[in-house]
């Protein structure tokens, strides 16, 4: 009895602390673990996923279109599907690795002793082999119906247009493993263009398949922003060809051409040399060439400030196109010696000739006439040292700090644009101005956006500051023309049309030894048609080798490009 | 005797009536359950198979854009600026001289 009562008590026992442990389990599983099994139930049939928002695309103009009442746009960066190939090193055979490599070097021209490593990972369950694949390229790799070889795809940014426009749309790159836009309008529009992620929250079937039509929770990606330039994708080519042709001519160092509506300052072209394909921005060496230099990099502008100098001259009342000096070839500032260029000596002189034979001393003159302060605060106005405000990333201002040295001869070497720097686009916006009735009008390459949602919003010109008075406009314009038509602007010229223009040869300061060196930077700046302006461009070149002066180097490029631009524009001779 | 069997006649009479009644009830009862399975069944698949369809269509309308977008690449590429130059080159053709633009007082220029 004893006995029997002692294995009910072990029994009993037993069962308790079996009956404990199953307890304690299921304490554990259902009530301290219960946020992870519940978790993972979900995860089971619950689907959850981020909507990716398309980037928005960028368009250029096409103003031929719209003389044809059509309204074309051209893309400029669109969004494109690739393929990502990549190896499952674990899935393939040992044997028909060395083949496979073999192949897969030829189709995707890789480099051999890479795709051996990868290929010879083991127990590697993923191993990526090359990005932004195209389709046609893609196939071929289907077709070898490889085990361990896998495909995915992909969206990426894509410049159809390749090196058009590359400075001014910057690129989409990897910034901590997102895709981020950079430089040019890439980069400043980036909230714009990148648009809104969205969430979807769903059941899913037992093959991992989202069942639509099941408790669905969706926040709709919100897409980037379309975005319309200002620019002509036709001006923009041509604008680029002639300068690639005249860079590669001289053997420059590099250049730009820009073409500005001066009225609006709608910009139509923006175009640099050397360029860069941003579809391939990882296989550029020397990153400056990133960097758009019509506005982040800045340059002593030489005799196409000489415009400008005058022009306060004359809004200033302290002379007028007729007014005469006596050129002696030469003056002397404290010591320095200022002398013209060709180191002749003209006698008397009007202003406007002046300008036509490009006298530094003449320059000097007017500077001198107006005085310091007036002259200070003239060249202020123009904005030089600011950002002119243009919608591009890396905008830098001018340096006009010699202004207020209280040094007469700094004050008399800016009058001819030496001591003085401002970027390209500050020139042609302060040259617009003289164009436009004397309104500087802010530079601008976008000139529309549209939502996702449809709403639009259209860029206004915008008006920075009236510099000087329409009279003064209308003078410095007519003696412009004169410039084009009788002084060294000659090879301007263009039959029918008043072109207003001016050359400048600038000596670049040296660097290592002080002073300047023997290396120049020709340019031409100038409008048309003269008294009711289209067009503003400048034409930059950087270091050209063999031709000394700009009137021979890049003034024959002005005018063809005025040519092309009285036709494309369809404007009449006057 | 025959008041017995009458009565058990009757009671016979009373409860078949009665259990026909709950017999009707339960083969409509079962009738009912099987024909809302087979519905629910029904239903059930049409779901599944729309959302076959669904995903089926989804995937077409993807790989239809993705098509589309490819195509609209490769117009604007050949009607870009460098492509045209590149064809009109082959053509030998001679640009443009002197134009000659028509004043408002010359009306020559006829457009059908």
């Amino acid at each position: 009895m004893k006995a029997s009562n002692w294995r009910i008590y072990f029994l009993i026992t037993i069962i308790f602390l079996l009956g404990s442990g199953v307890f304690a389990r299921l304490f554990i599983l259902q009530i301290l673990q219960y946020d992870n099994y519940y978790a993972l139930a979900q995860g089971q049939h619950k689907l959850y996923a981020t909507l990716f928002p398309q980037r928005g695309e960028i368009f250029m103009q096409d103003l031929s279109s719209q003389q044809r009442e059509e309204d074309h746009h051209c893309p400029l960066a669109v969004n494109k599907e690739f393929q990502r190939i990549y190896l499952v090193p674990q899935d393939i055979n040992e044997e028909e690795k060395d083949g496979l490599a073999n192949k897969l070097v030829e189709i995707l021209d890789l480099d051999k002793e890479d795709v051996s490593r990868r290929i010879n990972k083991k127990d590697d369950p993923y191993e990526p082999l090359k990005y932004k694949v195209d389709q046609e390229i893609a196939d071929k790799v289907k077709e070898l119906e490889a085990a361990g070889v896998g495909l995915t795809s992909e969206e990426w940014r894509y410049y159809p247009n390749n090196t058009l426009a590359s400075h001014i749309t910057g690129f989409v790159g990897m910034v901590d493993k997102k895709k981020i836009g950079q430089y040019g309008l890439e980069g400043y529009y980036e909230n714009d263009l990148k648009g809104r992620f969205g969430f979807l929250a769903g059941e899913k079937d037992t093959a991992g398949y989202w069942i639509p039509s099941l408790n669905r929770q969706v926040e709709p990606a919100q897409d980037g922003a379309d975005i319309i330039l200002t620019l002509d994708e036709n001006i923009q080519f041509r604008a680029e060809k002639e300068l690639k042709e005249v860079a590669e001519k001289w053997k420059a160092e590099s250049g730009t051409i820009i073409i500005m509506d001066p009225k609006t300052g709608a910009i139509r072209a923006m175009a640099n040399w050397p360029v860069f394909d941003p579809n391939e921005y990882g296989k550029v060496e020397n990153i400056d060439v990133f960097l758009n230099p019509s506005i982040s990099e800045v340059y002593e502008p030489g005799s196409v400030f000489k415009p400008i100098t005058m022009a306060i001259g004359l809004d200033a009342d302290k002379v007028t196109p007729d007014s005469v000096y006596m050129d002696r070839g030469y003056l002397q500032i404290k010591g320095s010696n200022i002398s013209n260029v060709d180191g002749k000596v003209y006698n008397e002189q009007t202003m406007t000739q002046v300008l036509e034979k490009s006298l530094n001393t003449g320059a000097v003159y007017v500077q001198q006439l107006v005085g310091e302060e007036i002259f200070q605060n003239y060249v202020q106005r123009f904005n030089f040292d600011q950002p002119t405000g243009v919608d591009l990333v890396g905008e830098i201002g001018g340096n006009i700090n010699n202004l207020f040295t209280g040094r007469e001869i700094n004050l008399a070497t800016i009058s001819f644009g030496q001591g003085i720097t401002m970027t390209p686009l500050g020139l042609v916006a302060a040259i617009g101005a003289l164009a436009n009735d004397g309104k500087l009008m802010r530079p601008y390459v976008v000139e529309k956006i549209i939502y996702s949602d449809g709403e639009e919003t259209d860029i206004q010109p915008e008006l920075i500051d009236r510099v000087i008075t329409p009279e003064t406009s209308e003078e410095i314009s007519e003696m412009l023309v004169s410039v084009v038509e009788n002084g060294y602007g000659k090879p301007a010229r263009l039959t029918g049309y008043d072109i207003a223009g001016k050359t400048g040869t600038a000596q670049m300061a040296d660097m290592e030894q002080g002073g300047y060196s023997e290396e120049t930077i020709h340019s031409f700046v100038g409008y048309a048609p003269a008294f009711d302006p289209e067009f503003v461009i400048l034409v930059k070149l950087d270091k050209p080798q063999g031709i000394r002066f700009a009137s021979d180097s890049v003034s024959p490029v002005f005018k063809r490009l005025a040519e092309y631009l009285f036709n494309y524009l369809e404007i009449p001779p006057q | 005797m025959t008041v017995k069997n009458h009565c058990i006649k009757s009671k016979k009479f009373c409860g078949s009536k009665h259990n026909r009644g709950l017999a009707i009830l339960s083969v409509l009862i079962t009738f009912s359950v099987v024909a809302l399975s087979f519905l629910y069944l029904f239903q059930t698949n049409s779901l599944v198979s729309c959302n076959f369809e669904i995903r089926d269509h989804q995937k077409k309308i993807s790989q239809l854009e993705v098509e589309a977008e490819r195509m609209e690449i490769d117009i604007a590429q050949w009607q870009s600026p460098a492509n045209l130059e590149r064809l009109v080159g082959s053509l030998k053709m001679i640009e443009v001289g002197e134009i000659t633009y028509l004043g408002e007082d010359k009306a020559v220029a006829i457009r059908e």
